[in-house]
């Protein structure tokens, strides 16, 4: 394959010309109360090619490999009619030369997992959610393996194969107490690993039944002005949502008047404040031995001492900022170009345990975990899982609907406090941006305190 | 595809194959210009086996090599469900519908000259907007064919517009978007496909405080998908099937106020999935989900119909209440176009009859809160202040909270006398109710 997509590079009368070939494999199981829902494998290929003439982008997708020389002329005519007549030349900045290979090393590979050990584990963990209480009603478990084979090549000589595995499982329990209340609860395991990582997981099945028959007990909460401990998954999924996508410099250049808020070296929170996206933590979902432009990975220091040190690039952005390519241009599929993206998001350690910051709150919150965020430029909004009220120093009891939102910055000013527990989510599903949904990342931090942060509700 | 079919029928009791091809031509417009266009041509199928009454299911885009998915679907029918579904064998009548204009697709240069005069249109009155846009045109060619008969085609060209708008301004940022399904590019209007828009930017000039407390909102077309959306899952059959849905046991009783009509409509023209048959071959129809109030069917795939004992609704399809199509997600029951009743007033004497409220066009976080029980709590990204009758300026930074299911029960003021698409999937009237909790910062 190496040569015929190296011909057909050669052959390209663009100024610059990119191909990907994936070849992906995926397994889902999935059990919904006592049903087996899905049970389906997946077996995809095809690839992209991208090409850039007189400083204008065209791409074209394609399934049959066959037909890679015809979609390289294709991409090469639109980037010419692009060029013709958009005004905004595309450059892109200069990197290493690149060829290598990265295979996955997995524990137990899971393609060599018969399917039926694949669907008892699931039947276990749902048979155990079910099983945990009368009030559980319904139930959701969801295993999910991939393994992609990315190849790269452009026409700068740079010739890449990566394996990229992610495995993936939730565990949601429902919960109903008979007269139309309905609660969840859920927990989740994601890892670009192998298939060890979904075994023994039974307290967390229960956990998830547990908290959902729980849930039926708590009060809604309180809306209003709270101060609030996000738990390291909700602050983790906080600072990769609300702050990591203002650090996409693509998102910057589109965005003026935010390109000034984020200048490098402007003060965003207390000097404690360390953010960090690294391409590669052993293990990790975010990880991105090379992104989909060819460049190598690496460690992003995004907020030093509480100041914006970094922003992540593509070679586009790197080039039109005047910046070094971070190794952050990703794209979900083969249907797509890469854009500036996430890999693994994360505050670092501070100083304060949770005891200790839990201690200095009359009244507030504990939100725990997350179902999901939405953020809109500077404003955000997130539904944590669950949380506790906090009275006089003390954790009292379980809260539902517990929905934060606010403005970015303001609310990375009030953060007062940062825990010396970093953990890191892989969680399940992903992360989605510009049309391309359910790209792994990874989210982590510790325990992190924030004053006045505003909660919806009653 | 025949030939997957072939195999697969040789190899299990039964056999449904889902073929879909795809080509669409995305253009998109950053603040700066045109900035790529995209040539996209994909193929992919779905085979889903029944043998010895259980269920196997795989999909491929590998079509060099038939034998692949069929192994795949077989080794999943090993463990699979035990179901029971009756494949349809009749084929639905293919309608020559509106969307249905064959093989001819606009060329990139007509979608950037009708790129062009939108971001015209838009900034002749909003000359500091930064302007996003897409237009993309898809020519989708649907088949599904099954072992009892059936062997259904339809070709659909559509032409899809996003728009987003931003207006920055020292430290507010205020962004509004919009999209459209049109079916033809040489008639389309740039004024109506920029009216909203238009309307957004020009009601959300200026920055004004928000009330707290228990309000009255108007949401627009576009916001009752806040409100509606948790309604749309506890419709679904299989939520019932699940014990999900409060609204299991309502069939025949009044669950909301008697002026409400909520319908799924996948014959209806103009939306986004438009066909004569759902993704498993069964024709399309229009469901009543709710009549004057009363709770009247929950929308049914084949499988939960056999569950439910009773028919499918035309409700089989792959993927969920956005989006276009896909090959890859197994059929599951989803609104096709759920459509809410119109009601007697206009806009603005929805609005004129509220002294102190709230009007939402957008909210963030669709979907968050407990959606099961009817919870919603969304920021919203725009919405108006009401004061005595009339809009009075833009509010920020405020959470609206409800349950949909109280709210359309028993807070119902009035529905509008206009429509609108929504994501080319839903289609509603403005819907005033009151009794939102309001929380303002």
């Amino acid at each position: 394959m190496k040569s015929t997509i190296q011909q057909a590079i050669a052959a390209s009368p663009a100024d610059y010309t990119e191909i990907r070939i994936e070849r992906r494999w995926l397994t889902h199981v999935g059990y919904q109360r006592d049903k087996l829902e899905n049970l389906e494998v997946r077996i995809e290929s095809g690839g992209v090619v991208r090409c850039l003439k007189n400083g204008g982008w065209g791409i074209s997708v394609f399934n049959d490999l066959s037909s890679l020389s015809k979609c390289i002329a294709e991409a090469s005519r639109l980037a010419q009619i692009v060029s013709e007549r958009g005004d905004d030349g595309v450059r892109l900045a200069a990197v290493p030369r690149v060829e290598d290979e990265f295979r996955a090393h997995l524990e137990h590979d899971f393609r060599h997992i018969p399917l039926q050990e694949k669907v008892a584990l699931a039947e276990n963990y749902n048979r155990m959610i079910l099983g945990a209480s009368d009030k559980i009603v319904s139930s959701m478990v969801q295993y999910v393996d991939r393994f992609i084979e990315k190849t790269f090549a452009n026409s700068e000589g740079t010739f890449l194969v990566q394996e990229l595995p992610d495995i993936t499982l939730l565990l949601g329990a429902v919960a109903g107490d008979g007269k139309g209340d309905i609660q969840l609860g859920s927990e989740s395991v994601g890892q670009a690993g192998g298939f060890e990582w979904v075994k023994g997981r039974g307290d967390q099945a229960r956990a998830a039944a547990d908290r959902a028959v729980a849930m039926l007990e708590a009060a809604p909460v309180q809306g209003g002005q709270h101060t609030v401990i996000l738990d390291p998954h909700l602050a983790g999924v906080f600072i990769h949502e609300a702050f990591g996508h203002f650090c996409e410099a693509d998102f910057l250049y589109k965005n003026p008047r935010l390109a000034d808020v984020m200048s490098l070296g402007n003060a965003f929170g207390l000097p404690e404040l360390q953010v960090f996206d690294e391409g590669f933590v052993p293990g990790h979902r975010g990880n991105v031995p090379f992104d989909d432009e060819g460049v190598r990975r690496t460690k992003t220091q995004l907020i030093k001492d509480g100041r914006l040190n970094s922003l992540l690039h593509s070679r586009e952005t790197a080039a039109r900022m005047g910046a070094e390519p971070t190794g952050n241009a990703r794209a979900t599929t083969n249907e797509f170009e890469p854009i500036v993206r996430m890999t693994n998001t994360y505050i670092e350690n501070g100083s304060t345990s949770v005891e200790d910051m839990i201690k200095g709150v009359d009244r507030g919150i504990y939100a725990i975990g997350a179902y999901g965020g939405q953020t809109e430029f500077e404003l955000f909004s997130f539904s944590a899982e669950y949380g506790y009220e906090i009275i006089d120093g003390e954790v009292g009891g379980l809260v539902r609907n517990v929905v934060l939102s606010g403005n970015l910055f303001e609310t990375l000013r009030s953060i007062d406090a940062i825990g010396n527990d970093r953990d890191l989510y892989g969680g399940v599903g992903g992360c989605g941006k510009g049309g391309q949904s359910s790209l792994p990342c990874t989210v982590g931090s510790p325990h992190i305190r924030i004053r006045n942060v505003t909660i919806g509700g009653e | 595809m025949n030939d997957i079919l072939k195999r697969a029928a040789a190899r299990a009791d039964r056999a449904e194959l889902y073929h879909l091809q795809q080509r669409s031509l995305p253009v998109t417009f950053d603040a700066q210009g045109l900035s790529v266009i995209k040539a996209r041509r994909t193929e992919g199928v779905a085979l889903r086996t029944i043998d010895r009454g259980r269920l196997g299911y795989a999909t491929t885009t590998d079509l060099q090599h038939p034998e692949a998915v069929v192994d795949a679907a077989l080794a999943t029918a090993i463990f699979g469900e035990v179901v029971d579904l009756d494949m349809p064998a009749q084929s639905p009548r293919v309608d020559g519908g509106r969307l249905s204009t064959g093989t001819a697709t606009p060329s990139p240069e007509r979608l950037i000259e009708l790129g062009m005069a939108i971001r015209e249109r838009i900034a002749e009155d909003n000359e500091s907007a930064e302007l996003g846009l897409e237009i993309q045109s898809t020519q989708d060619c649907v088949r599904v064919a099954n072992t009892a008969g059936l062997a259904f085609e339809e070709t659909q060209s559509f032409v899809e517009i996003s728009i987003e708008a931003t207006l920055a301004q020292d430290d507010d940022i205020y962004t509004v978007s919009d999209s459209h399904v049109i079916s033809d590019v040489d008639t389309a209007s740039v004024d109506d496909i920029t009216q909203r828009i238009r309307w957004l930017l020009a009601a959300g000039r200026d920055v004004v405080s928000a009330p707290s407390g228990t309000l009255p909102v108007v949401f627009t077309p576009h916001g009752a998908l806040a409100v509606l959306l948790p309604v749309a899952s506890g419709l679904s059959g299989k939520s019932v099937l699940l014990g999900t849905s409060p609204l299991g046991d309502k069939l025949g009783q009044p669950i909301f106020d008697e002026r409400v009509c909520l319908t799924d409509d996948g014959s209806c023209e103009g939306g986004k999935r438009w066909g004569s048959a759902d993704d498993e071959g069964v024709a399309s129809c229009r469901t009543g989900l709710v009549s004057e109030g009363v709770l009247s069917s929950f929308y049914y795939d084949l499988r939960t119909a056999k569950q439910a004992e009773t028919q499918s609704t035309g409700n089989g399809i792959k993927g969920g209440f956005f989006g276009g199509r896909d090959f890859r997600p197994a059929p599951q029951p989803n609104l096709s176009h759920l459509i809410l009743g119109e009601g007697g007033r206009c806009f603005d004497e929805l609005i004129s009859t509220i002294s102190s409220g709230l009007v939402v066009d957008t909210v963030m976080g669709l979907g968050q809160g407990n959606v099961m029980a009817g919870d919603f709590s969304n920021n919203v990204s725009a919405a108006f202040l009401i004061q005595d009758g009339k809009m009075a300026g833009r509010v920020k930074n405020v959470m609206i909270a409800g349950n949909s299911y109280q709210l359309l029960k028993d807070h119902l003021i009035g529905l509008s006398d206009r429509s609108q698409w929504i994501y080319g999937r839903f289609r509603f009237p403005a819907l005033a109710l009151d009794g939102l909790h309001v929380a303002s910062k």
